[in-house]
């Protein structure tokens, strides 16, 4: 379990079964965990991201849980294992909806070199923790300004400040809450500048934070962010953005698991089914024949007429398939009428 | 005089005497061939109840076919259709690609959506059929359902083949989630109402039948593209199993018959309407006629819907130990049983006839419905989601 805003269940590792429950406790509020599903295959058709068309993949485990907070909602979760390949980068999925009826809307946090979420997780812990932020910030960022020429020191100091409430901004909110700042502090018809000005100012201060989280991880930046790298930073901002609506303060993920396709053993004794079966089948057969074969029936009443005539007085009577019986009686009379005439 | 009609051979249910009809006998005889050749090509690899099954299955497809000549070319279309779709995936799933018949008709969702297209034309040409009267028409409605029908089940056979192209630890029956049973629906809908297109020899109820069916394809086409419903997942352990097998189609059939029994109730309320002599009186079938379809169609569905909580119960009884355990689920077929038995008591015992009737048909196909879908949305959410 992996925080994701500043304080937090440090991570945490938990070990639980499908259908336990685990009390999550956060700063705010007592969490309640509950594990609902584990899927060992997520096979999915490649389509619009491989022209190649239908190739099969299987995405690996994924386990789905619900977040109950203690005013008893919940929100659903359901998180892949391992990074799944989109476009030829690799994401750590996780889907979340607060409503059964939706769809999961996912959270990409892109995965590191060895696949896990670890570089953006610091990236995010060192985007909560406000003072080593305003550290690096002023660090890192202001060295790369410095660098630039016509900025004074003045400007510089500003622009430092901007761009820390900037990232604060981001942080709690996403890009919503920077448009917000913007319509409550910009004159209308230069929002659009201030927009581009902002998120330039955000993505360098991303980057400033990012080229740190490289750095205490040993990985050494000569020559400005390789190809990958930048990727990774462009992921990681539209992440960090999805995160406010992410709804939970931490993402977990599944580290192991034991897969038992058997759940249990359960022993049943059913003396009746002597009695049972034989009794299922003659309700079957019962019903069966109560509906196809059709009772009918038919009267013949013969009467002799006054000039010595036999008259034959036809009748019949069914309660199903009234149909074709009343076809089979017209038949039938038919052919009694063709019959030569009897005689007394 | 000859004899009384024989007891298995129900009124109405004529055909040729056995000694004359060539067509049928030339057709068993693939048939059997063909139940012969899976029976010893197969055998190692089948236990009892795949044996039984075979052989029933064979069985009552020389029934059907015996006394209803429609279905003898269905199943000859169906295998046709199916065999090729196999032999050019051959042993690889890829070749949905890049073979162009797969591409365009055999793979099993295009199969489907040749399915859905054919249905949908269906529905307008039925009543076309209706309201100019015309025999030729009808008989073009006719063959576009017959052509359906072929489709959907020559997908849902090659589909078959899929699940265990992809892999064959994963191969299932593709009857198993909510896109291939609404397949089966229609299929299963379809077919109930041909065979009756033939008994009551009309095919103006056709364009109402078709209507419930265009539904479910509409739901189908909507599943699929906004869900991805159509690609296949494995199945949860708990599925797996023989009962399931015959349990859902036993299922469909009632489900299909119910809703075949709404439509037709839809078509007797306006014909209760009708004034005498106007156009809906003569366009449509007389009243005694719709009511007994409505009867005939509720007593099959009732007698496989029986059938199917059977199943149901000695399933639950091998995968959890107990034949009943009044889940909604269970509730819920319950009330639907005893509503359609209610439904048959009336006519029977009380002699029920009318508008009243065609109405409690339309109301019990929403409690129908409810069951297969409303219980699986609302109920069972009841209890494991909460307020989710
Ligand atoms: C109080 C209990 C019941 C009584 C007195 C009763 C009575 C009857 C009667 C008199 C008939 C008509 C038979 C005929 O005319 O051919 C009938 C038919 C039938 N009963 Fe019942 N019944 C009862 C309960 C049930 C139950 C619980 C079911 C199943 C859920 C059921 C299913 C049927 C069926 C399927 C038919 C055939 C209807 C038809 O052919 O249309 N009955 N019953």
């Amino acid at each position: 379990m992996h925080p994701l805003t500043g304080e937090g269940p440090d991570d945490l590792t938990v070990s639980a079964r499908i259908n336990e429950t685990v009390n999550v406790t956060t700063p705010e509020q007592t969490l309640r965990l509950e594990l609902d599903d584990f899927r060992l295959h997520n096979i999915v058709r490649e389509t619009a991201a491989v022209r190649r068309g239908n190739d099969f993949r299987d995405n690996g485990p994924s386990f789905s849980f619900k977040l109950r907070r203690p005013d008893g909602t919940a929100r659903e979760y359901l998180n892949y294992m391992y990074p799944v390949t989109i476009d030829d980068r690799q994401y750590l999925l996780s889907g979340t909806r607060a409503q059964t009826a939706d769809e999961f809307r996912y959270l990409y946090i892109p995965a590191d070199e060895s696949g896990t979420p670890a570089r953006f997780l610091a990236l995010l812990q060192l985007l909560h923790n406000d003072q080593r932020l305003r550290e690096v910030i002023n660090g890192r960022a202001a060295a790369t300004l410095a660098q630039l020429e016509d900025i004074t020191a003045d400007i510089g100091e500003r622009i430092t400040a901007a761009m820390l409430q900037i990232l604060r901004l981001f942080r709690d909110g996403g890009y919503g809450a920077i448009i917000d700042h913007i319509e409550q502090t910009v004159p209308a018809d230069q929002h659009e500048l201030a927009g581009q000005a902002y998120v330039r100012l955000l993505h360098n201060g991303v980057q400033s934070l990012y080229l740190q989280v490289l750095d205490d991880a040993g990985v050494t930046v000569t020559d400005g962010l390789g190809e990958a790298q930048s990727r990774f930073l462009e992921d990681a901002v539209e992440a960090l953005a999805a995160v406010p609506n992410y709804g939970a303060p931490f993402y977990v993920a599944l580290t192991d698991f034991e897969h038992r396709e058997a759940s249990g053993l359960m022993i049943a004794r059913s003396p009746g089914k002597l009695l049972v079966y034989p009794g299922f089948l003659l309700l079957l057969a019962g019903i069966f024949m109560l509906f196809y074969i059709a009772e009918r029936r038919i009267w013949f009443e013969l009467t002799t007429t006054g000039d010595g005539r036999l008259q034959v007085l036809m009748a019949g009577e069914t309660g199903r398939q009234q149909q074709e019986f009343s076809a089979e009686f017209e038949q039938l009379a038919a052919r009694a009428r063709q019959l030569p005439e009897a005689r007394p | 005089m000859s004899s009384l009609p024989d007891i298995l051979t129900p009124p109405g249910l004529s055909a040729p005497a056995l000694r004359h009809d060539t067509g049928f006998w030339i057709w068993a005889a693939v048939v059997l061939a063909a139940v012969a050749y899976t029976l010893f090509s197969l055998q190692p690899l089948m236990n009892g109840y795949e044996i039984a099954i075979l052989i029933i299955a064979g069985g009552a497809t020389l029934w059907l076919g015996r006394y209803w000549p429609g279905f003898r070319w269905l199943t000859a279309a169906v295998a046709a259709l199916a065999l090729t779709g196999l032999a050019l995936y051959g042993e690889s799933l890829a070749n949905a690609d890049e073979r162009f018949l797969l591409v365009y008709i055999l793979s099993s969702q295009s199969a489907v959506m040749w399915m859905s297209a054919l249905f949908i034309l269906a529905t307008p040409t039925y009543f076309a059929a209706l309201f100019t009267r015309s025999a030729f028409t009808g008989r073009v409605a006719s063959a576009l359902t017959w052509s359906a029908v072929a489709m959907g089940l020559a997908g849902l056979l090659v589909r078959w083949r899929e699940t265990y192209l992809l892999s064959p630890d994963i191969g299932y029956i593709p009857i198993s989630n909510l896109y291939e049973v609404f397949i089966l629906f229609c299929l299963v809908t379809a077919l109930i109402y041909l065979f009756y297109e033939r008994r009551f020899n009309t095919r103006a109820l056709g364009g109402f039948v078709m209507l419930v069916i265009s539904a479910a394809v509409g739901f189908l086409l909507w599943y699929s593209a906004a869900r991805g419903a159509h690609e296949i997942q494995p199945l949860v352990p708990a599925l797996q199993s023989y009962w399931m097998k015959i349990h859902v189609p036993a299922n469909f059939i009632g489900y299909g018959c119910f809703s075949l029994a709404a439509m037709i109730a839809i078509a007797a309320l306006l014909r209760y309407r009708a004034v005498p002599g106007g156009t809906m009186a003569r366009l449509l079938p007389d009243t005694a006629l719709l009511e007994e379809f409505m009867y005939r169609v509720i007593s099959l569905g009732f007698a496989f819907f029986t059938l199917a909580t059977i199943l149901g119960s000695l399933w639950a009884a091998e995968a959890w130990g107990g034949y009943w355990s009044w889940d909604p689920k269970e509730t819920w077929a319950l009330i639907v049983w005893l509503n359609y038995a209610a439904w048959l008591h009336m006519r029977m015992t009380r002699g029920w006839r009318g508008p009243a009737m065609a109405w409690w048909a339309i109301i019990g196909l929403f409690v129908t419905l409810f069951a297969f879908l409303g219980v699986n949305m609302f109920l069972s959410g009841l209890h494991s989601y909460g307020e989710l």
